[in-house]
């Protein structure tokens, strides 16, 4: 059973490499995260501080995440590619296990990749501004991020494992996290339950807090157990 | 001797039509089974139950006595194709038969084989979206083989081959069959199947209409596609 | 065959597309949806005294707040209208491509872009005259008389949210005319029209970020909401941003006759 699983895992990691867009998703991102924090760090409303710089980054850099997990689950549904997924294993729990521990593996290297070269960015950059540069011990908040960077992509992937299409995952995943939740949050103290307000505890100090980073990962988790089961109970019974 | 493939009082329902009613058979090893219909028969539904990609309403298809889903290395057991080669499109056909022989624990030099023995050696770092139809249907001949398995399911294998193709694949099975192992394969190619295989099971409507070694299915008819139409045609099955 | 026979048979090929009616439902439904949201806070916020719990008390500005999440309705009507031509079809039905079909029908390259550009202004257009009407009523309903006194311009702004929507769509298919895929320029469009847009992160940078399409067309209806200083008059904004859309339509027209299909 767990080789069988850790077959699966292999064959799903594999999988993401082969794909161009993954590959161009991780690039992206860590593309991204030194145009952004080099803008932030240069920019009179970015922080003064490397770690500060970076977390202001972190908004943007969720759209590679969110893309790296849309294309993880949503590719499978174009090309018949799902066919000869379920033929390998058959197994119709093993192969969302596997490609969630596919995804996260993929996910958490590009997320602590891009945070790295983004503080370095940012140090770089606020060192040609002669911005004095304060660090005060570890930046577990940076943790904290790679880490909301990772799930908040999970949620990606469970929406695409629902919806079976990449491109109305991507739109719905975007426009929830990126539109509709800074849009409500102007009006509705409700909208610190959305999932991104929620797990951006994980890396910004909550101005009212309501939710702690533990309470607020909770949260952000179960808006991907809730979709995911749905997607996985609807996977066991539908027929491919 | 337990057959290798068989599949007992099919039914399957989609909403409230039937499209498989009561569907009997089974595929020996050391033989070619060939599934025969037109279109729309059931032929594709049929092995999608079989390969567990589906399920059925009732009954059972087995695979070497035991549910498809049940089997620890699929491919290792039986082989298939459906529809193409079932790869995304921007992959390289490699990387497709690397994530496969991965998640069944088959060795990767497997991969470079079975693209050599279906003529794709050269094509391995190709993007399966650049492919002909006839080059997708060997790679997914290539996924079929690439765990040896004893049993080889595919539906339509002769689609989109050239003349050199068909005959290149009418040799595999032979041998494959001729070495022991099972082979079915679907078609709505009559001449085709008439040539490779040994055993026919014709469906209609979503009902066998006949079964048995080819010879005793056509006895009374002057051709195979005469035996295929009175089968088949309006005022046959149900 | 007339223009208006490709014009036809592309409002019928794009508005009977899965992807165009998920689309149209997302640009009619999610500012209705978020405006009843916004409004009923603007309301508690009115009714308990406490109109600093809210960034606005006018229940034209619920509705304008929420014209974002139109616009990532009309990126998907303008990208799909595109992309939906060059998908290929799943392997069990032969992998084709429908641009293959629609150049056969309609050998006139410019004829296509042009009719597609046609359909999906139409189509957005018919969106912005049921969202936005609807979002005001349903605004001022909710929030009733507790609302401060409308400010000026509303009509103006409406009618600057609805142009800057089709120019959004435009040039989500103009884009998406180079790229033959969807994904990408969604990602794009779709983050850009979120308040973490790229656009806006350059508008700190440097004031030419003003004439990007975007920043230059939210100022025909964003009115105070703007997260920027110095944003341009509206009929500037409105001008710079047709020429921007014009500019990429004639770019991407010219790549699409010199291509082969």
């Amino acid at each position: 059973m767990i080789r069988s699983c850790a077959q699966a895992t292999a064959a799903e990691l594999a999988k993401l490499f082969g794909l161009p867009a993954v590959v161009a998703a991780v690039f992206g991102t860590i593309g991204a995260a030194v145009a952004i924090t080099g803008a932030l760090a240069a920019s009179p409303v970015g922080a003064n501080e490397p770690v500060a710089v970076v977390l202001q980054a972190v908004p943007y850099l969720q759209a590679g995440t969110i893309s790296l997990g849309v294309l993880a689950a949503g590719t499978e549904y174009a090309d018949g590619q799902i066919h000869r997924t379920l033929l390998c294993v058959p197994g119709r729990l093993a192969v969302p296990a596997a490609k969630t521990l596919a995804y996260l593996a993929w996910a958490a290297v590009t997320a602590v990749a891009a945070l790295a070269v983004g503080l370095l960015t940012a140090r770089i950059a606020l060192a040609t501004r002669d911005v004095p540069v304060v660090t005060d011990g570890f930046p577990w908040k940076v943790v904290g991020a790679a880490a909301y960077l990772a799930l908040i992509g999970l949620l990606g992937l469970a929406l695409a494992a629902l919806l079976r299409a990449v491109v109305s995952a991507l739109v719905v995943t975007l426009s929830l996290v990126l539109v509709a939740s800074p849009v409500l949050d102007a009006v509705t103290p409700h909208a610190r339950y959305l999932p991104d307000r929620a797990g951006g505890l994980l890396y910004l100090p909550d101005p009212a807090p309501v939710l702690t980073p533990v309470t607020g990962l909770l949260v952000l988790l179960g808006w991907v157990v809730v979709i995911g089961s749905g997607a996985a109970a609807a996977f066991r019974r539908r027929d491919a | 001797m337990v057959p290798m493939l068989s599949v007992e009082r099919l039914v399957k329902r989609r909403g409230s039509r039937e499209i498989l009613t009561d569907v009997t058979f089974r595929a020996a090893p050391g033989r070619v089974t060939g599934l025969l219909g037109p279109n729309g028969a059931g032929k594709s539904s049929t092995l999608r139950i079989l390969l567990g990609l589906d399920r059925a309403d009732a009954g059972t298809a087995l695979v070497d006595g035991q549910p498809y889903r049940r089997l620890r290395q699929p491919l290792r057991t039986v082989g298939s194709m459906l529809e193409g080669s079932g790869a995304h499109r921007s992959r390289t056909a490699r990387n497709h038969l690397t994530w496969m022989a991965r998640s069944n624990g088959i060795p990767t030099r497997r991969v470079a084989d079975v693209l050599d023995q279906v003529g794709l050696g050269a094509a391995g770092g190709t993007r399966v979206g650049r492919f002909s139809l006839g080059m997708c249907q060997r790679l997914g001949l290539a996924a079929a083989l690439l765990g040896e398995p004893r049993a080889l399911v595919l539906d339509e294998p002769v689609n989109g081959l050239d003349p050199e193709g068909i005959r290149w694949i009418r040799v595999l099975l032979r041998g494959h069959a001729d070495a022991g192992g099972t082979v079915l394969l679907s078609s709505h190619l009559m001449s085709e199947v008439g040539e490779i295989a040994d055993d026919l099971v014709v469906l209609a409507h979503g009902q066998v209409v006949a079964a048995g070694p080819i010879r005793e299915v056509t006895a009374g008819y002057p051709t195979l596609e005469d035996a295929f139409f009175a089968l088949t045609g309006p005022t046959a099955g149900g | 065959m007339t223009f208006f026979d490709t014009l036809a048979a592309e409002i019928r090929k794009t508005a009977t597309l899965p992807a165009t009616i998920v689309a149209l439902a997302v640009t009619v439904l999610g500012p209705v949806a978020i405006t009843l949201i916004n409004a009923v806070g603007v309301r508690a916020a009115l009714r308990s005294g406490r109109p600093e719990l809210t960034a606005y008390t006018s229940p034209v500005e619920a509705v304008f707040s929420a014209v974002p999440l139109g616009t990532v309705g009309a990126v998907v009507l303008g990208v799909v209208a595109v992309s939906g031509e060059y998908t290929a079809n799943s392997a069990r039905i032969g992998g084709g491509r429908q641009i293959t079909t629609t150049l056969t029908a309609t050998p006139s390259r410019l004829g296509v872009l042009a009719a597609k550009a046609a359909s999906v202004v139409l189509l957005v257009a018919v969106a912005a005259l049921v969202v936005i009407p609807a979002s005001l009523a349903l605004a001022s309903g909710i929030v009733g008389t507790d609302a401060p006194p409308p400010p000026d311009g509303v009509l103006s702004r409406s009618v600057g949210a609805g142009i800057y929507w089709m120019l959004t769509a435009l040039i989500g298919l103009a884009v998406t005319v180079f790229t033959r895929n969807g994904i990408v320029p969604i990602i794009v469009l779709v983050v850009n029209s979120s308040l973490v847009s790229v656009s806006v992160l350059l508008s700190h940078l440097t004031p030419l970020a003003r004439f990007l399409p975007d920043l230059a067309g939210m100022s025909m209806f964003a009115g105070g909401l703007l997260a920027f200083d110095d944003a341009l008059a509206p009929v500037t904004g409105g001008l710079v941003m047709v020429t921007w859309t014009a500019g990429l339509l004639a770019l991407a027209s010219a790549v699409f006759l010199r291509r082969d299909a």
